[in-house]
């Protein structure tokens, strides 16, 4: 044994602040949001261009009680979705046969490193180009811009497998099911939750890029675009707002939750 | 008594490399037996036990579990397959099932009809005083309870034999005692035909009835000791250090420069 | 089923490498037949979208023609002077709010709804936003890139700085070491790798969505033009010239972020050479 380091107050490790308790961790957020919406009351009415929040309040209103707001996010959701669900499948498919032979890497490593350098909007206007101002555009942009990531996700999963744990399921004779089910899954839960959650994300941003560019008459991406062509403000505020809910209830009520419950083995190691 | 275990001019080498991990081993441990097979690290031991479980395929020699032969000459003989329990260096848990379902996991890959699982689960945890601990994760227990785990796994399937690779070898001196006499205890009420590997004399010497001393890698066996102490043992008892040092006398001029590699 | 899997190479000890006994001929003849095949798969494709599918040969008069008539070179430079201006400030920018979001929790919670929501929005939202408050000229586009590509590069540095090992941090104040040795002999070692991450990131995000924000706001630099081609229905040219900036930018990539560009492929076999 060394001999001990009395430590003085002020040097010692890790002083726990009282910033660091978490209701004054959410307060704080709420103090963040609060400060640049108060700067907004405060502000608006010297400037010609900002909308007061009354405004927004009234237009959100307004929005929230026409079913063709629901119909535009629905829309919306089912572009994502699908194209979600393209570009996985193809990802899926891409990183077995990847793991299945170093050939086949190799191969589809050139359409991968294409597919990750190729800017967004290029895509979405050549879909648009191709495919017409059609459904069909918006499902092939958001599958071919999200499909590299998730390979590279994958595989790294498919990296993370552990040797060990497999020569277990092999000495205890556990089938191919339950190898997958009870091994190999959630062995690779950490990187399906990375490529789902990356996807998703970078899935509604090509989403609204094609709806922008296509002149569709529906679609959070048109809405925007009509706020934009009335120079509404107030309503691409009202607009961006419906847009973060979707996409952070599907964050806070789907994914975190999920993620809580999937990883509850966790919670000892902390 | 029949040979149950039997080994036969056992070699095998590691396919990439061509390096030979064991040559030549002449092996046989007796039904209910706690066999321990000695050496130093690198020494084929764990090799030894991966063809056993069925994991490796021995390029030559036979080997014979009850009768029914597993491998001749290369070959894998299609035959009933053998239930076997493994104990790995690391509990080597499904972190994210519970005791009670890695055990459940085990039980239906060997064919246990699934009404019988919660009864063997609940018995075997009793055994080794888990019981409060069967919706545990595995990341909440210690060492030693994960350990415990692992032996009422490898216990729970019936297996034709059990092996060991070294299990108590990351755990603190006084836990490892702890299970080393449960262990033995277990071992007798079960009959349970047991093949414990380990670089370690004295354990060796406190477990076993027979045990094989293997060269440094690639690895032979040159040797078997009887070990006919009464049990139970104590872990002091001066016989037990009278055959360890002269086991380590033996052991020393095979293993050279090796033993000082593994710090006890 | 059997237990045995005679072909696993992860039991039987490391896997046996081929590729290094492989030659560069045999390494290099996957990439080349995905190129061939991906080729081959346009060719007919032009036949079933005729006419919007422009053929290879198409692509490739358009791409040489840019060149040649040197339309394509004024656009450029107009690109690559946003795509400057705005990777130096939001580099900047993001890194000094990410480290002091890392280092102080005060500034984390109050920052860090901020910083999600940037993360979530489209880069058209911003850029919409911009010129409406901002009006159509070059400041506002300069601002919706930057607001684009900093939290990005906040979030980057953030992560660096809060994965700073307390244990060293502990022994510094043992030995009571002054700050500015703190800094320098134990804070930045340990982030100047995700500076360096957060940099490239910006560069490698910023020539992309420098694309969409022109492409809404103006006909001027690549984006505005890639915009235009769209509205007169010219694919070819579209794809020439995205293929144009792409090359340029990814070059200028490799040059100065080499290092990153490696990390991000490392797992493809041909950036190990």
């Amino acid at each position: 044994m060394g001999a001990r380091v009395e430590l003085t107050p002020e040097f010692a490790p890790q002083t726990i602040r009282r910033w660091d308790s978490p209701i004054y961790q959410y307060l704080l957020s709420a103090v963040g949001v609060g400060l640049v919406i108060g700067t907004w009351f405060a502000v608006h009415p010297l400037t010609r261009f900002l909308p007061s929040p009354a405004e927004v309040w009234a237009e959100g209103a307004i929005l929230v009680s026409q079913p063709e707001t629901y119909a535009s996010v629905l829309l919306s959701l089912r572009r994502l979705l699908v194209g979600l669900f393209v570009g996985f499948s193809a990802a899926f498919l891409v990183a077995l046969a990847g793991r299945a032979s170093s050939w086949w890497q190799r191969f589809f490593s050139v359409y991968v490193y294409v597919a990750i350098t190729v800017p967004s909007l290029a895509v979405a206007l050549f879909c648009l180009m191709i495919f017409g101002l059609t459904e069909v555009s918006v499902y092939v942009s958001v599958a071919f811009v999200v499909f590299p990531f998730v390979v590279v996700s994958l595989h790294e999963g498919f990296e993370s497998l552990d040797a060990r744990l497999h020569d277990m399921a092999r000495v205890y004779r556990l089938g191919l099911v339950q190898r997958l089910r009870h091994v190999a899954i959630p062995e690779m839960a950490p990187s399906l939750f990375g490529a789902l959650r990356n996807a998703y994300a970078l899935g509604w941003k090509i989403v609204v890029v094609t709806e922008v560019f296509s002149a569709q008459q529906n679609g959070i991406g048109a809405e925007y675009n009509r706020a934009y062509d009335f120079f509404a403000l107030d309503r691409l505020v009202v607009w961006v707002v419906f847009f973060l809910i979707v996409v952070f209830g599907v964050e806070f009520g789907v994914f975190r939750p999920w993620e809580r419950r999937v990883f509850r083995w966790r919670d000892a190691r902390t | 008594m029949d040979d149950y275990i039997r080994i036969e001019n056992l070699s095998y080498w590691y396919r990439d490399t061509g390096v030979p991990a064991v040559r030549d081993v002449d092996l046989t441990v007796a039904k209910g037996e706690f066999a321990c097979i000695l050496g130093p690290s690198g020494c084929g031991k764990s090799t030894l036990l991966n063809i056993l479980s069925g994991l490796f395929t021995p390029q030559r020699g036979k080997v014979t579990v009850d009768q029914h032969a597993l491998f001749e000459d290369g070959r894998r003989v299609a035959s009933e397959p053998v239930a076997c329990g493994y104990m790995f260096q690391d509990a080597r848990l499904l972190p994210w099932r519970t005791v009670g379902q890695n055990i459940a996991l085990a039980l239906k890959a060997a064919g246990f009809p699934e009404n019988t699982w919660n009864e063997i689960i609940r018995s075997h945890l009793q055994m080794l005083r888990l019981e409060k601990y069967e919706s545990a994760w595995p990341m909440n227990l210690s060492g030693g309870q994960r350990a415990r785990v692992a032996i009422a796994r490898s216990l729970a399937i019936k297996p034709a034999f059990i092996l060991m690779d070294e299990p108590f070898s990351t755990l603190d001196e006084v836990t490892g005692r702890f299970l080393r006499a449960e262990l033995l205890d277990l071992w007798e009420r079960t009959g349970v035909t047991i093949v414990f590997v380990t670089h370690s004399i004295r354990e060796a010497v406190y477990l076993s009835d027979h045990l094989y001393l293997m060269t440094a890698g690639p690895g032979e066996v040159f040797g078997r000791e009887t070990i006919d102490l009464p049990r139970p043992r104590q872990y002091e008892d001066p016989r037990l250090t009278e055959i360890e040092g002269r086991l380590v006398n033996t052991v020393l001029e095979k293993w050279g420069y090796f033993d000082h590699k593994e710090p006890m | 089923m059997s237990v045995e899997d005679p072909a696993s190479p992860v039991v039987d000890g490391a896997p046996l490498d081929s590729s290094h006994r492989e030659g560069l001929a045999r390494r290099a003849l996957p990439p080349v037949l995905a190129i061939v095949a991906a080729i081959l798969i346009w060719w007919p494709m032009t036949v079933v979208f005729h006419p919007f599918l422009p053929t290879p040969w198409r692509v490739l008069t358009s791409f040489i023609d840019a060149f040649v008539s040197g339309d394509i070179y004024p656009h450029l430079a107009i690109s690559l002077r946003r795509v400057a201006i705005a990777w130096i400030l939001s580099t900047i920018l993001g890194t000094v709010i990410g480290f002091w979001m890392g280092r102080s929790r005060f500034m984390e919670a109050f920052l860090s709804p901020w910083v999600m929501t940037g993360l979530a929005l489209p880069g058209p939202v911003i850029i919409l936003f911009s010129i409406l408050l901002l009006g159509v000229q070059e400041t506002s586009r300069l601002v919706a890139l930057v607001v684009a590509v900093t939290p990005f590069v906040v979030n980057i540095v953030y992560e660096g700085v809060r994965a700073v090992d307390p244990g060293l941090e502990d022994m510094t104040k043992v030995y009571r070491w002054e700050r500015p040795q703190q800094v320098r002999d134990l804070l930045l070692p340990q982030i100047s790798g995700s500076l360096f991450a957060a940099a490239a990131f910006a560069f490698a995000f910023g020539w992309k969505i420098v694309l969409i924000v022109e492409a809404l706001t103006t006909s001027e630099g690549i984006g505005g033009q890639l915009s235009f081609f769209f509205r007169l229905l010219r694919p070819d040219k579209v794809v020439a010239w995205t293929l144009t900036f792409t090359v340029i930018m990814v070059l200028v990539d490799q040059l100065v972020f080499k290092r990153s560009t490696k990390r991000i492929f490392a797992w493809r076999p041909e950036a190990q050479i």
